[in-house]
């Protein structure tokens, strides 16, 4: 175990360089308390310094320095790779043995007749029921939720008995992993699966349905499984922006009388609605990305990136145009989201400031 | 004076001896993935390799997900190790070492002469030897014996047809109640052994691959016929969408189907975990085409980024030896590709006669294929066939669920497997 | 102990009167109690299963197994003999699960020379006693090398040779044996299989028999059955409502410890190191993430300054781009940079996240200017400011995003995968984890005996700051 440690940190520059960073703050800004302040504020002194010599205006950029130095390289760049992968031809991730070919990807994945062969265009079908399915999965579950998130988090935000085990018990299905959700609830919705087996028992059904492949029921599954899985991260982000509601507030009003109802309507909502915003944007924009575990359950429609995924053929078996393919459409889903969110946070701009 | 000549130059001598032992003993990185305990018994054989010829070989076992995935981004940008054990062999056909100038190019045509194509470049001018496949594998089915037993059906002999185990299967299925009678995993790679026994060629006569004939069509209406009737189960092929895999060994593992059409890698999990029915390998059932089944395996291979081709193709001739090559196969229960082996027999020590039994049908699988239904070996080395393990399946689930037409199925098999290997 | 009832029983101050509402709560926490929590513990209960009930994906709420008994099948040149054997030791029926170490604890030749006939026939072979026994015959008579190779010839190799020749030489217990060995037809492998052992009436008859079946539960109406005290008998329908086994609960513990103490079958992995690197990544990441996503958040919410709409913009839209893609380019800037190969190339580049930035701005938001002002008119420096009033304040936000931070960091596969694939040393635990699945077999009762382990920290990480988000500003107010 303690090679391990030991490996970490010898590895790399990266441990060597902090140790200097914190040394070189201790040394120019000759910080006094204790040491948990002496280090904070050796922490920051670039901006110390910046402040002393140039005054506030320049602060916030360097606030924002080193998380867009770290975007910039390792979300950013790659996002930009990801056009000039649309926009070029070939089966390498090397752009110096990738042709230039511009908006054919494009063509290849929107067009009715296939560019290279001139028959049909198998793609464009695909691409389209996938966002086609997609948007009706993303209709149902964003509201239900943000629904159940809200409701959850108001449940657990009073004073219940034995809150902290509540809490863990719905944050619960977030810690596993999408394979075990997958494990758990194929077991539960196979063809003869508990759900099956168990309705057959009670009567309820003669044949055995098989809930996650049926028309009728598949995307019904789909949203319930997703939203027991992630339900819990956003109950969390909800209960803190919970906290930001000041206690007197509810405590004026329940001296007045106001029923919960009225409590939740004019005191609680308005002034939950910054967080309400990210959970709507976070689980509308992760929902539209939803692959993980509904790839592992097998589901009968195919989502946007489970489409974006079997066609780049970034496992080891590419196509002739698949990872071309592949990006266009992650250009183009990102676009739609952006969109979609850009006019989400338009709508309710002006609640934005308290 | 006189005496100190000597020394110096008996140090100097020495000293070059030393360095030219230092500078062939190279240091060669070999990444590794196993199923059971394969890359242990490299390891082993690495230990003798160094032995004999002073080059140490360091093998790091990593998951299969890890090659599968990884590892072409890794050949991309020059961050690879100087040999690994790989399974997709025509794919990275541009990155390895071509071993020709280093090794016995007439004892390697002469032993491994019906596997070294699957690793060269399409086209036929491609003549390098560029890898040691460390197993065989064939498809072929596993029946339940147990099943048979009990509903009084005999199981059908050696060379039976599709159809006549069709019968069978139907018998066993109506005696017994059982969901269904045969299950096969969801990828075109299983179905392409009964393909072919029906007829289908996959390339025409100019070697150019051609995927829905009329071998093809009728082995697809027989699987669609089967769905239908209820031969094959719901939970199988039906129960994906899109390019999916799906094993189907859980469906055989608790009893719904009597028979499972898999392949020689099932042989060590179906021998420790069954233990409540008899299970056994059958010879392919046949077909107006022939008794066709799908070879394949993996293959430990060099790339050309290595700074040591030469100990690097010596490590895998040393594998590729007859000797070698049976132990690798006796230790790890595999079908060896070495072809002498194959005639000659391996001996596989204290295996349990099943296994060994087991092992020796789906040898004579292999055999078989490529004796009737030759195309099952062109095939296993043509560099895109993946893109049709996976496209088919998409359609045909489609066609057995009713939402396309067969001919309809057909068409877009061909239309998108035209578009995906289009340059 | 009085700690742990503390946790459990928490609350905020209970004013006695329980309304409407709080009805309502607690029913709603009992439904979520029964969607969420028992599938979840049923997976817990999964993972002591063993791993031939996980193969087949059995769907038992415990890991159950029965009485069982044995069945033989002895083939010979009259056909095959169907019989049943009770009263067979456990350790018989598990041969073939039983590992190297355990089969050397059983005296085996002892245990065969007790038995005669068709019993010998079927244990010696399923004991794996044909081919020692054969190829001690083998060497002892002299007989051609070639035999141990037989089985494994191709058919047209061994037309040439002169089986019948050799067999003609061996009395007939002798040649019995090698044909065994070799298997060759009417001698095919004597197989036992143990199948579940369950009483139930005779259809005819009406009596109340003992009766050998493969499995119970399967969801056939009519089960085949053989008799365990008439073996000449014939396979007898049996309604499956009519049968009655003896179960028992048989949890698999090996799934956990065989992992943690290096015995898993091919597996060799050191999981102190996987776990040790687990925690570095997590630790330090989710520190570098909460403080440089709040410095973030902290400029984007609180200061009015050129192209703060772009910067926003500009990180949620990389929420926007699928992940999937991206990889590659993430790929290649991690090679570029140098840090693919040490545990820093999982960390840094995922400290960045735009669900983070966002969730503490929004945060940020909610907290009013003037607690700033004043600080600032007490001549603090901005980054006095940040980490002495804001960073308090915004303290559920942070608690919240130090949780999920954790989880994300804790089951990130693709990262580590991009940046350590090869550097086995520098696995995290989610990379362990994929050494359980080869190319076509998977251990998946070790695989998941050890998510639940790795399941632990995370609990426990969550259990602990969960009571911070809580905590924090909603009892100052405006002051």
């Amino acid at each position: 175990m303690l090679d391990a440690v030991v490996n970490a940190f010898a590895g790399t520059r990266w441990p060597l360089g902090i140790v200097l960073y914190v040394i070189v703050g201790l040394v120019v800004l000759r910080p006094t308390g204790s040491i948990g302040s002496r280090f904070m504020t050796a922490l920051g002194w670039p901006l110390e310094l910046a402040q002393r010599l140039s005054g506030a205006t320049g602060l916030p950029y360097l606030f924002l320095l080193p998380n867009m130095l770290i975007f910039g390289l390792f979300t950013f760049a790659p996002m930009f790779i990801n056009i000039g992968f649309s926009m070029t031809d070939g089966q390498s991730i090397n752009f110096d043995q990738r042709v230039y070919s511009g908006s054919d990807n494009y063509q290849r994945l929107l067009s009715e007749t296939q560019i290279d062969t001139g028959g049909i265009n198998q793609e464009d079908d695909k691409f389209k029921a996938a966002v086609a399915d997609t948007f009706i999965f993303v209709v149902f579950q964003v509201p239900i939720m943000v629904l159940v998130a809200l409701i959850t988090a108001l449940v657990l935000n009073r004073d219940i008995i034995g809150r902290g085990f509540w809490r863990s018990i719905f944050f619960y299905p977030v810690m596993l992993s999408p394979v075990v959700v997958g494990f758990l609830w194929t077991l539960i919705l196979k063809r003869q699966g508990v759900l099956s087996l168990t309705l057959m028992d009670w009567g309820w059904i003669e044949e055995p349905i098989q809930w996650l492949t049926d028309p009728a029921w598949t995307m019904f599954w789909s949203v319930f499984v997703y939203t027991w899985a992630h339900l819990g991260f956003y109950m969390l982000i909800l209960l803190a922006g919970l906290q930001a509601i000041p206690k007197d507030l509810y405590e004026a009003a329940s001296m007045d009388g106001t029923s919960d109802w009225r409590i939740l309507r004019k005191i609680t909502l308005p002034l939950l609605t910054p967080t309400l915003m990210v959970v709507t944007v976070l689980s509308l924009v992760k929902a539209f990305q939803a692959f993980e575990e509904l790839y592992a359950m097998n589901v009968r429609w195919i989502s946007l990136v489970a489409y974006i995924f079997e066609t780049s053929g970034l496992r080891g078996q590419p196509t002739a145009h698949g990872l071309g393919i592949a990006a266009s459409a992650s250009m183009l889903v990102a676009g739609i989201l952006m969109l979609l969110s850009l006019l989400q946070m338009y709508v309710s701009r002006s609640k934005d400031k308290p | 004076m006189n005496l100190r000549l000597p020394l110096s130059t008996l140090a100097l001598a020495s000293a070059g001896l030393l360095s030219t032992h230092v500078a062939t003993a190279d240091e060669l990185k070999f990444l590794c993935y196993q199923d059971a305990n394969e890359c242990e018994v490299l390891a082993e054989l690495a230990e003798a390799f160094k032995t004999e010829s002073g080059h140490t070989v360091v093998t790091e076992t990593v998951g299969y997900d890890i090659i599968r995935d990884q590892f072409e981004n890794q050949l991309q940008t020059d961050a690879a190790p100087d040999l690994a054990r790989v399974t997709n062999l025509g794919g990275f056909n541009q990155y390895y070492l071509d071993m020709t100038p280093y090794v016995d190019a007439a004892s390697w045509e002469k032993n491994y002469s019906a596997v070294l194509p699957w690793f060269r470049s399409p086209g036929g001018e491609d003549q390098g030897i560029y890898g040691w496949m460390t197993q065989l594998t064939v498809t072929g089915p596993y029946i339940n014996v147990t099943m048979f037993d009990d509903a009084g059906v005999e199981i059908p002999a050696d060379g039976a047809t599709w159809d006549e185990w069709a019968v069978a299967l139907r018998a066993v299925k109506e005696e017994l109640g059982i969901n269904a009678g045969l299950a096969m995993d969801r990828t075109a790679h299983r179905m392409a052994g009964p393909a072919f026994s029906y007829g289908a060629k996959f390339f025409d006569d100019a070697g150019e691959p051609i995927l829905v004939d009329d071998g093809f069509k009728a082995f697809a209406e027989t699987f669609v016929g089967w769905h239908e009737e209820g031969l094959m189960p719901a939970e199988g092929w039906p129960a994906g969408s899109g390019t999916q895999y799906q094993n189907a060994a859980p469906l055989f593992l608790s009893g719904d189907v009597a028979m499972h059409m898999s392949g020689s890698w099932m042989i060590s999990n179906y021998a420790t975990n069954i233990k409540d029915f008899e299970w056994r390998a059958v010879p392919v059932p046949c077909g107006p085409g022939g008794c066709g089944a799908m070879p394949g395996g993996s293959a430990i291979t060099a790339f050309k980024s290595t700074k040591s081709p030469e100990a690097a193709a010596a490590f895998i001739d040393f594998l590729a030896r007859e000797e070698n090559a049976e132990k690798f196969a006796a230790a790890t229960k595999n079908i060896s590709a070495h072809q002498g082996l194959q005639q000659s027999g391996v001996d596989y020590g204290d295996t349990s006669p099943v296994v060994s039994q087991a092992l020796s049908v789906f040898a004579a699988n292999a055999g078989k294929a490529a004796q009737t239904t030759p195309q099952a070996y062109t095939f296993q080395g043509y560099s895109k066939n993946f893109v049709v393990y996976a496209v088919v399946p998409d359609y045909l689930t489609q066609a057995i669920t009713g939402e396309i037409t067969l001919d309809e199925a057909y068409t877009s098999i061909d239309a998108d497997i035209a578009a995906k290997i289009a340059e | 102990m009085t700690t742990l009832w503390s946790f459990l029983t928490r609350t905020q101050g209970r004013n006695g009167q329980l309304t409407l509402t709080d009805y309502a709560s607690y029913a709603y926490l009992l439904l979520g109690f029964l969607i969420i929590f028992v599938p979840v513990s049923w997976i817990g209960l999964n993972s002591v299963k063993s791993a031939f009930q996980l193969e087949k994906q059995d769907l038992s709420l415990l890991p159950t197994d029965y009485v069982r008994v044995g069945r033989g099948t002895v083939n010979g040149p009259d056909g095959r003999e169907i019989f049943i054997l009770s009263d067979l030791p456990d350790w018989v029926l598990n041969w073939p699960n039983l590992r190297t170490e355990e089969k050397a604890l059983h005296d085996v030749p002892a245990f065969l020379d007790r038995l005669e006939d068709r019993e010998y026939l079927v244990l010696r072979s399923h004991l794996g006693q044909v081919s020692v026994q054969a190829r001690q015959m083998i060497n002892d008579k002299l007989l051609p090398d070639w035999l141990i190779r037989y089985s494994s010839m191709a058919p047209g190799a061994r037309e040439s040779l002169d089986l019948d020749g050799v067999v003609s030489q061996l009395d007939d217990e002798e040649s019995r044996l090698l044909l065994e060995y070799l298997g060759v037809p009417p001698y095919k492998a004597n197989r036992l299989v143990s199948q579940v052992l369950v009483t139930a009436p005779h259809p005819d008859t009406g009596e109340i028999k003992s009766w050998s079946v493969a499995s119970v539960t399967t969801r056939q109406e009519m089960i085949s059955a053989r008799a365990v005290d008439d073996p000449a008998a014939k396979v007898v329908r049996l309604p499956a409502e009519s049968l009655v086994a003896t179960s028992m609960i048989r949890p698999a513990w090996e799934n956990y410890s065989d992992p943690l103490r290096g015995k898993a079958f091919g597996v060799n992995v050191d999981f102190m190191t996987c776990i040790t690197n687990s925690v570095l990544v997590t630790v330090i990441a989710t520190l570098l993430t909460l403080l440089i996503n709040s410095m973030a958040a902290f400029a984007l919410s609180k200061y009015q300054f050129r192209g703060q709409t772009f910067f926003f913009v500009v990180i949620l839209a990389t929420l926007m781009v699928p992940a999937t893609i991206t990889l590659v380019g993430v790929f290649k800037a991690i090679h570029a940079t140098g840090l693919s190969g040490s545990i820093w190339g999982v960390i840094i580049p995922g400290a960045a996240t735009p669900a983070g930035v966002f969730l503490l701005r929004q945060y940020m938001l909610t907290i009013p200017e003037e607690l700033l002002e004043a600080a600032r008119m007490d001549a603090a420096s901005e980054w006095k400011v940040y980490w002495r009033i804001m960073l308090p304040l915004a303290l559920p936000a942070l608690a919240a995003l130090g949780i999920l931070s954790v989880i994300w960091r804790w089951n990130d596969l693709i990262l580590p995968m991009i940046a350590v694939a090869t550097t086995k040393e520098a696995y995290t635990i989610q990379l362990c984890l994929l050494e359980f699945r080869g190319e076509h077999l998977s251990q998946e009762h070790y695989r998941l005996a050890m998510t639940m382990v790795s399941l632990i920290p995370t609990t426990l990480v969550f259990v602990f700051l969960q009571k911070y988000i809580t905590t924090g500003i909603a009892n100052t107010g405006l002051k």
